[in-house]
């Protein structure tokens, strides 16, 4: 299975001791250290954005603001892992934030492949995800794509979407269990 | 009683993820209907992040970094005007307060008769002229606070 692992962070970000220290400490970390932590965790992050919202401009919106909180905000030093934690955690922030306003709650309707049904398995699987993903709530959204994408463990997940680790096992059983069941047909038609 | 979690639903997503499966694992996936499910929703969920992986180009870092830095001189420049915004906040207070010590002592003069030559008409007609003043300043310096606040809005919300 093609997949970028997304703990494979190149640089170790150190950022600024004191979180409420001006911001012009900022200047610590140069363009280029940035650049490696943003390569390394873009894309992840970007897929994570649009598999919850459905939407590639709003994924590429809020994207840009999780780096700019993370540059902004200038957490405590911390490792690649750490790093990429954290902007899983702002990113959910901020979706949540967007959920709250009662912003595009609704997950587009998925388009149609041009194609014959089965013609091209990419496609279809694409189709069949974003249609499960849309019967479901913009929660249960986030929580399977943390748990099982990202392979986050409950108290990651806990710790980025400010709930605890036993409503996450208790909301991730649900989630599966209903995604399971809109998953199911399709799997079989194929 | 159906089963609704099982202790290696872990190792099932780490596999998927790695693409590395024992035959004992495989084994298991065929018996425990939990890791089946599992494996339904967190394959087709991979699967479907790794196409959204390699379609979509990021936006350059460049671009990111652009706007945090233009965040930053935003903020920057808010840390500035705080201490003249706080400045003007106090100016404003002070005004209002003497205004109202002003028409609180003009009333006790007025009331004890003390202002020579007026009559009680021409005291309270001069009384109403202040507390008009006194309501104008207070709407000035209303005026002058959101006007601050709405800026700041301003500011905060590019
Ligand atoms: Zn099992």
């Amino acid at each position: 299975m093609p997949m970028h692992k997304s703990d494979a962070i190149a640089a170790q970000v150190a950022w600024p001791d004191q979180e409420g220290a001006a911001a012009d400490a900022m200047d610590e970390i140069d363009e280029q250290e940035f650049q490696s932590v943003y390569d390394a965790t873009a894309r992840p992050i970007l897929a994570y954005l649009t598999g919850v919202t459905g939407r590639r401009d709003v994924a590429d919106d809020l994207l840009q603001e999780t780096y700019c909180r993370l540059l902004v905000r200038r957490p405590p030093a911390m490792d690649a892992e750490g790093t990429r934690r954290y902007l899983f955690r702002i990113a959910s922030n901020l979706l949540r934030d967007r959920w709250r306003r009662g912003e595009d709650r609704a997950y587009p309707e998925p388009a149609e492949a041009a194609s014959p049904p089965n013609a091209d398995t990419q496609v279809n699987l694409q189709i069949d995800v974003r249609t499960a993903m849309r019967a479901m709530k913009p929660r249960e959204r986030e929580l399977l794509w943390l748990a099982y994408v990202e392979g986050m463990s409950h108290a990651e997940i806990a710790e980025a979407m400010g709930l605890s680790a036993m409503s996450v096992r208790l909301l991730l059983f649900r989630a599966r269990k209903r995604a399971a069941g809109l998953l199911r047909p399709a799997e079989e038609r194929a | 009683m159906k089963r609704n979690r099982c202790e290696r639903e872990i190792e099932v997503v780490d596999a998927l993820r790695t693409g590395a499966s024992t035959a004992e694992l495989d084994g298991h996936l065929r018996t425990c209907a939990v890791c089946a499910e599992t494996r339904l929703v967190a394959g087709s969920l991979l699967r479907s992040a790794a196409a959204l992986r390699t379609q979509q180009e990021p936006p350059l870092a460049g671009q990111v970094w652009r706007r945090a830095q233009a965040r930053k001189q935003e903020m920057a420049l808010r840390r500035a005007t705080r201490p003249l915004i706080f400045m003007r906040a106090v100016s404003v207070v002070c005004v209002i307060a003497f205004a109202a010590w002003l028409l609180h002592s003009f009333w006790r003069f007025a009331d004890r008769g003390l202002i020579g030559g007026w009559g009680a008409m021409a005291a309270q007609t001069a009384a109403a002229g202040a507390a008009i003043a006194v309501a104008c300043i207070a709407a000035g310096a209303w005026y002058l606070l959101h006007e601050d606040k709405r800026q700041n809005g301003a500011i905060s919300s590019t």
